[in-house]
């Protein structure tokens, strides 16, 4: 297991905004999450997740908010494990994909990631009954940006091979290895016939190659028009 | 002669040629011009002998060409033909006329050419004047200004310009037509501006005079009547302040930062003291000084933007870059910062925010303020670096990138893929589940994608140029509305997509 700590510094952006807003928006859906956990209880939490998770057995039969639920299951989460570790990658590989694309375009890429994650989901588990939450999904796809607007870049990363250790891996190597991993355990689910792993493999590759396919249409101008200004972010 | 030096420099060449044209004047019998040419050479340059000397021959007053004759002999005592101009005036009886120096000159009927003269032995016609004509004879009124109004001492002619008693002048030069009017007079006998009451009301003629010459961009006259204004208040910060200014203009900054200073001891909330000792100190690098001087701005209450503008040139330049920022980011939002600084000092200030920005490792704000700092376009090294840098940090786009119609769909198709993904996941890509609203919301969204997108990256593309004229979507108003109408729309549609279908 690694875990991504910092890819260096930006160019375009002082701050990114786009990214805080996302990690804020986050933050306060699961406390509003952990609100209904303490008033309600679980049931209050269970019917919040099925109601507002998407669920692509309830799009495909036309019940309950259908197509709402992309955009509302992108905030939610199922733990603080789950926020923490989603949000983490976001910090860590978000704030350089903004620096390309500027702030509102980014949170456009960013849902619409998050909805070609849940387009594939729909379309490769059309009868998943189990509601799917979580921004792994849209973050996949600011991984995949990553991959194609910063391959070289090192990466800060924790690793534990008996002790922690924190390498400076290259974009190209983790990502690959990370989508590698998700293919690999999606073909198994597709061996297995239903997912038993709990984790939104579909979102997450349907979120990475979304992203990297996307971003095109939402780089910065002088990106696209200076190979010497994107030269000069790929060789940091 | 409306004409008169803008500066010491050109007096005396201006005097030289005066004297020239009056004695070409005398020669040719016309004594009355000659006599207004040759006056103003000595008010031009009172030390000019030959001026004198041929004044003295123009005047029919004896007493008068006694004093200029006196006046050459105080300038040369060798000169032989003032000496025997005297001798020959001491052998006459004295008898007065009308006062010589016509006042004002154009005011007086001209006068007939004198009878020519008889030559003194041993003088050459030519290039001398003659001194020993006799003087006409008729009655005379007491000669003007003869009492000096600063001291009340007696001065005995007109033709002395300063008080001998006071060494105060007794007439200063019209502020509008250039043209010498004496102390007593109230109104410019030449272009009839009103001088005001000297006697009464000094402090109210000097600052009036004084406030028209530094309007009139004439430093050099300004200065003496403040000094005197200073003189007679001498507790009064603005005069001191306006003395700081006028030797700054004309270049004796020392004399500049004393008056400064001493306004500052006057009265020391004055900005404008302030200010101007406050760049005193930045020119001279007097950080140490300037560090007390922005401590004591940073405490005032209600800075002006100016003093605001002040206090960053001065941490800037003592490398406290920080307050320098703050400084700069104030003066920056003050509602009248275009209408109140010019624009190099606007191009400065953007610059240096750009300089502290880059050293901050701010590279964005770096980038806007150098921007900001190119658009004022002032011609300055500082507008030339910044477009440099702004060079620097985002490369200028090649023109096919702010014109093809390829770049709007680009921008477009982002957004557009957002709605009409939402609504293929929303209908679970059964398209037969499309309604009409659904349908109207997918091309409601390509439309205003469309509008977002020209506004924001391509507003010269050629339909935009066909509605709107050769402007396109570069205009403001024009721009806000598409980017607003198309972002309502592109969010209506969105809308449609999730609950119409």
């Amino acid at each position: 297991m690694f875990i991504p700590l910092s890819a260096g510094r930006r160019t375009y952006t002082a701050f990114p905004i786009g990214t805080t807003i996302i990690v804020v928006v986050n933050v306060l859906v699961y406390l509003w999450q952990m609100y209904l956990l303490l008033v309600l209880g679980r049931t209050g939490w269970r019917e919040a997740i099925w109601e507002w998770g998407f669920n692509p057995y309830l799009v495909l039969s036309q019940t309950g908010h259908r197509g709402l639920t992309i955009f509302t299951s992108m905030f939610m989460h199922g733990g603080l494990e789950h926020i923490f570790f989603n949000l983490l990658y976001l910090w860590v590989f978000g704030p350089l994909v903004e620096d390309l694309t500027g702030s509102v375009r980014f949170l456009l890429f960013y849902i619409l990631s998050g909805v070609a994650g849940a387009a594939l989901n729909l379309l490769l588990d059309p009868n998943q009954f189990v509601p799917g939450i979580g921004a792994s999904g849209a973050i996949a796809g600011v991984m995949g940006a990553f991959l194609l607007l910063h391959p070289v870049r090192r990466i800060r990363t924790l690793i534990f091979i008996l002790i922690p250790v924190f390498p400076r891996l290259p974009a190209w190597a983790l990502l690959i290895y990370w989508i590698l991993q998700e293919v690999v355990l999606g073909e198994i689910i597709l061996a297995a016939g239903y997912n038993f792993t709990g984790v939104g493999v579909w979102a997450h590759i349907g979120g990475f190659f979304g992203g990297l396919l996307f971003i095109y249409f939402f780089l910065r101008q002088e990106v696209l028009f200076n190979r010497e200004s994107v030269l000069q972010f790929v060789r940091r | 002669m409306s004409l008169s030096p803008r500066n010491s420099r050109d007096a005396l060449t201006f005097a030289r040629e005066l004297v020239q044209q009056g004695i070409a004047a005398s020669k040719s019998g016309d004594k009355r011009r000659a006599r207004e040419l040759l006056t103003q050479a000595v008010q031009v340059d009172p030390q000019n002998e030959q001026a004198w000397l041929w004044l003295s021959d123009t005047m029919t007053d004896a007493v008068f060409r006694r004093i200029c004759l006196e006046k050459v002999l105080a300038i040369n005592p060798a000169s032989v033909v003032a000496r025997r101009g005297l001798e020959a005036l001491a052998e006459r009886p004295a008898v007065s006329e009308p006062p010589a120096i016509p006042w004002p000159p154009s005011a007086r009927a001209p006068q007939e050419p004198d009878p020519p003269p008889a030559s003194p032995p041993d003088v050459d016609h030519a290039s001398i004047p003659n001194l020993l004509r006799p003087s006409n004879a008729s009655p005379a009124p007491p000669p003007i200004g003869s009492t000096c109004l600063w001291c009340g001492a007696h001065v005995s002619s007109k033709i002395v310009l300063m008080c001998p008693a006071c060494d105060h002048p007794l007439e200063f030069e019209c502020p509008d037509c250039g043209e010498s009017v004496p102390l007593e007079i109230r109104e410019c006998p030449h272009c009839g501006r009103v001088m005001g009451d000297f006697t009464r009301q000094r402090p109210a003629y000097l600052s009036d005079l004084g406030e028209a010459y530094r309007a009139g961009g004439l430093p050099d006259k300004a200065l003496p009547v403040y000094l005197y204004l200073s003189e007679m208040q001498p507790q009064s910060a603005p005069f001191h302040v306006y003395l700081s200014e006028l030797y700054d203009q004309l270049e004796q900054s020392e004399q500049s930062a004393a008056e400064a200073e001493r306004a500052v001891e006057l009265d020391p909330l004055n900005p404008a003291a302030l200010y101007r000792l406050g760049h005193w100190y930045v020119k001279s690098g007097q950080h140490d000084k300037a560090g007390e001087l922005a401590a004591r701005l940073t405490r005032l209450q209600n800075r002006s933007p100016r003093l605001t503008l002040l206090l960053g040139d001065m941490e800037y330049e003592r490398r406290e870059y920080p307050v320098a920022l703050h400084a700069y980011l104030q003066v920056g939002k003050a509602k009248v910062f275009d209408e109140e600084f010019d624009a190099p000092t606007r191009a400065t200030i953007h610059y240096r925010l750009g300089e502290m920005y880059r050293l901050a490792e701010d590279l964005q704000s770096a980038l806007k303020s150098y921007q900001a700092c190119r658009d004022t376009q002032a011609d300055l090294y500082e507008v030339r670096d910044a477009q440099h840098w702004v060079d620097t940090l985002r490369p200028p786009l090649p023109p096919q990138a702010s014109r093809s119609h390829m770049e709007t769909l680009r921008a477009m198709i982002g957004p557009l893929l957002l709605v009409w993904l939402t609504g293929a996941v929303t209908i679970g890509f059964r398209f037969d589940h499309l309604t009409f609203l659904g349908g109207l919301g997918l091309v409601g969204a390509l439309v205003g994608c469309y509008a977002c997108a020209s506004a924001a990256y391509t507003p010269l593309t050629v339909e935009w140029r066909e509605v709107l004229g050769e402007a396109g979507l570069t205009r403001p108003l024009p721009r806000r509305i598409a980017l607003l109408a198309g972002g309502g729309l592109l969010l209506l549609s969105l809308g449609l997509v999730l609950f119409g279908m």
